[in-house]
């Protein structure tokens, strides 16, 4: 199997990203940056090639009811423009397509949070769905949300018995976060060694090849 | 760097340059008390007093324009010895500006003369303001030497400037070594200091080296893997036909390609094989290259017995927003891909729902693409008449948040490089567990490295605090 230069650009690259263990260097800040933009890159043609330029041939040759809705949404965005005059009667506009964009993302991450995360889960976890026999996992599931939410609390009159025994409650919540914060740490280990392990066997396949 | 108040073209007069004065017989010792405080322009008068061939009069053309308007000041002592101001200008001789809080050689240049002293204050502000900005430099040391080395050779001065011409040494020998220390900062150091991360840096890179070329090392971590869930998903998809259509999600950027492309791959060979219909879809913009990445491979695998069609829909905009859009609106979607109607359900009928669909597999490397995906679309097709099996198949770190919702009916979860494992091991692909025991050694090594270094930070703080007073 030959050696494409793909191949040895990717190599070289990955070399220069690991050369960050001996300490940070002028060439890998370039390829960082190489990185960073291209990613960017990517992302903007892909936004303009999959949801501008559809909408705006949409608006100027689409059909009536296309045209229709697509100005709206382009009209709407027009108006966020408008801040760029701060100060005056039209920066307000902004706020319509603003407070249409959040609305519209509040209602949906409420209504997903309770009918799609919360509810479901409770209700599975409690077995009242039916759907499988409630475990004493779960129950241990539900008192641990409920400590990790008390762990939140600041305002807690310490020298009050009950706010002593809230302060405490909050203690062993915060202390299931640190567990599960190191549950989450774990996996994000298994994950990049799994990119680190491909990155390296990509570099001895290369040089395999290279040795013919 | 300051001006020289002298000119340099403009010499000491004659008078005064061969002045060889005899001591002060007057002059207090040193260590008589108390001394009275005296000042550079006390000292110069009594130095040109004593000077034999003084001129008559300080307007003399001999006299420089300096030492003139240094003799025109009135001497600080008879200053204090004058009488007190009148009441009128009491309040403006105690003034900053007026000298009232500043050393005496400065209030005696500057006298507070009745009824001058707002010009005064002008002028003074005018004095500071007008100077000019001169930015701090590297002392030419040939400069230091002519301070240090003051041209008053051959005389005899009275204690206080023997004392003044020693501290002035003192100082400019003080400021010559702290220019020298500051030449030796600016010299780079070359000493190559190696840390202990650079070292265990350099130990985990021999491992994982270790762990990709030397199998046997990782021989230990051969376990044997389970089937479970990537074996009943496996199941699923072996039961589809070339009726059938899956949507595949791509929520997940080429950084993951390690540990996802393996099972992406594994899948869309399995469904090749089975001719099955697919709809490519994503919400991430980073995610619509793996889904180029598998058009392409389908198109490659041309050879397949029954070619599937393949409906890109590309990237939708809005997160779950665009999730929300997909579930209500997912029929229009494929018609505007696909006109042609190339998608068809099992009944050989456009689809018309997504409920028509006989499966959903979301690739992500985010809880919260997992969470969109299950708050947004889940719950639709959990109300079907035929409830569609969703798949979510997730990296290890999204794996923890995403666990809760594999316990929703219809819903499995495969994680991480074991369940890619486990499912290629299903589909009878030879020796796929030899990466995830390497996978297994290096985590190991890296959970050892990291406890190595809490263990030094623990006895470096230990000894820091012991050191402690």
């Amino acid at each position: 199997m030959s050696i494409t230069a793909a191949d040895t650009i990717a190599v070289l690259l990955t070399l220069i990203v690991l050369s960050r263990a001996f300490g940070d260097n002028p060439i890998y800040r370039a390829v960082q940056s190489v990185f960073i933009g291209t990613s960017l890159g990517v992302a903007f043609v892909i936004t303009w090639h999959t949801a501008l330029a559809p909408a705006a041939r949409q608006v100027i040759t689409g059909a009536p009811d296309a045209q229709l809705a697509y100005a709206i949404p382009l009209a709407l965005g027009l108006l966020l423009f408008a801040r760029l005059w701060p100060g005056t009667w039209l920066s307000g506009l902004a706020n319509l397509p603003l407070a249409l964009v959040f609305g519209v993302a509040g209602g949906l991450a409420v209504s997903g949070a309770l009918l799609g995360s919360l509810v479901p889960q409770i209700l599975n976890l409690t077995g009242i769905d039916g759907a499988g026999a409630p475990s004493p996992i779960g129950y241990i599931g539900i008192i641990v949300t409920v400590l990790v939410l008390i762990g939140f609390s600041a305002s807690v009159a310490d020298d009050r018995p009950a706010g002593s025994a809230i302060s405490r409650l909050g203690a062993v919540g915060r202390w299931c976060m640190v567990v599960a914060f190191g549950g989450l740490f774990a996996a994000g280990l298994q994950s990049y060694s799994v990119a680190l392990l491909e990155r390296v066997r990509l570099i001895i396949d290369w040089l395999t090849r290279l040795a013919g | 760097m300051t001006r020289d108040p002298q000119p340099a073209d403009e010499p000491l007069p004659p008078w005064l340059r061969d002045a060889s004065i005899e001591p002060d017989d007057d002059a207090p010792a040193p260590d008589a008390a108390p001394v009275r405080p005296n000042s550079a322009t006390t000292a110069l008068r009594d130095l040109i007093a004593r000077t034999p061939n003084r001129p008559a009069a300080a307007g003399d053309a001999e006299v420089p324009i300096w030492l003139q308007n240094l003799l025109d000041t009135p001497d600080p002592a008879e200053h204090a010895a004058a009488p007190p101001p009148a009441a009128d200008d009491a309040d403006l001789a105690t003034t900053p500006s007026a000298g009232g809080d500043q050393p005496a050689e400065v209030s005696a240049a500057e006298p507070a003369a009745p009824g001058t002293t707002r010009q005064l204050e002008s002028r003074s502000a005018g004095a500071v303001t007008d100077l000019p900005i001169v930015e701090a430099g590297p002392v030419d040391p040939a400069i230091l030497a002519s301070i240090a080395t003051p041209a008053l050779t051959g005389g005899r001065y009275t204690p206080v400037q023997i004392q003044a011409i020693e501290r002035l040494r003192a100082i400019t020998a003080q400021s010559a070594d702290m220019s020298e220390t500051d030449d030796d900062d600016d010299v780079p150091q070359r000493t190559w200091r190696i840390t202990i991360e650079q070292v265990l840096s350099v130990l985990v890179l021999v491992l994982v080296i270790a762990a990709v070329g030397l199998p046997m090392l990782s021989a230990p971590f051969r376990h044997t893997l389970p089937a479970g869930a990537a074996s009943s998903v496996s199941d699923g998809i072996a039961a589809l036909g070339a009726g059938d259509v899956v949507l595949l999600a791509y929520e997940w950027d080429a950084r993951r390609t390690a540990e996802l492309a393996p099972i992406e791959r594994a899948m869309l060979d399995q469904l090749a094989e089975r001719g099955v219909g697919l709809v490519l879809f994503s919400s991430d913009p980073q995610g619509v290259l793996p889904q180029f990445a598998a058009q392409e491979y389908l198109a490659a695998s041309g050879d397949q017995p029954a070619p599937n069609p393949v409906v890109a829909l590309g990237y939708r905009p809005g997160g779950s927003a665009a999730l929300a859009l997909l579930a209500r609106t997912f029929p229009q979607l494929v018609a505007e891909a696909a006109p042609d109607g190339m998608v068809r359900s099992g009944s050989d009928t456009p689809i018309a729902a997504l409920g028509d669909l006989s499966a959903i597999i979301v690739f992500a490397d985010d809880p919260a693409d997992v969470q969109g995906w299950m708050e947004q679309v889940y719950p639709g097709i959990a109300r079907a008449a035929t409830p569609i099996p969703l798949t979510l198949v997730v990296t290890a770190d999204a794996s923890v948040m995403a666990a809760p919702y594999a316990r929703q009916p219809g819903v499995t979860l495969l994680a991480g490089p074991l369940a890619a494992a486990s499912y290629q091991a299903a589909r009878g692909d030879a020796d796929d567990a030899q990466p995830l025991a390497a996978v297994r050694l290096v985590t190991l090594g890296l959970g050892v490295v990291l406890a190595m270094l809490a263990l030094t930070a623990s006895i470096t703080a230990v000894m820091r605090r012991r050191s402690t007073p």
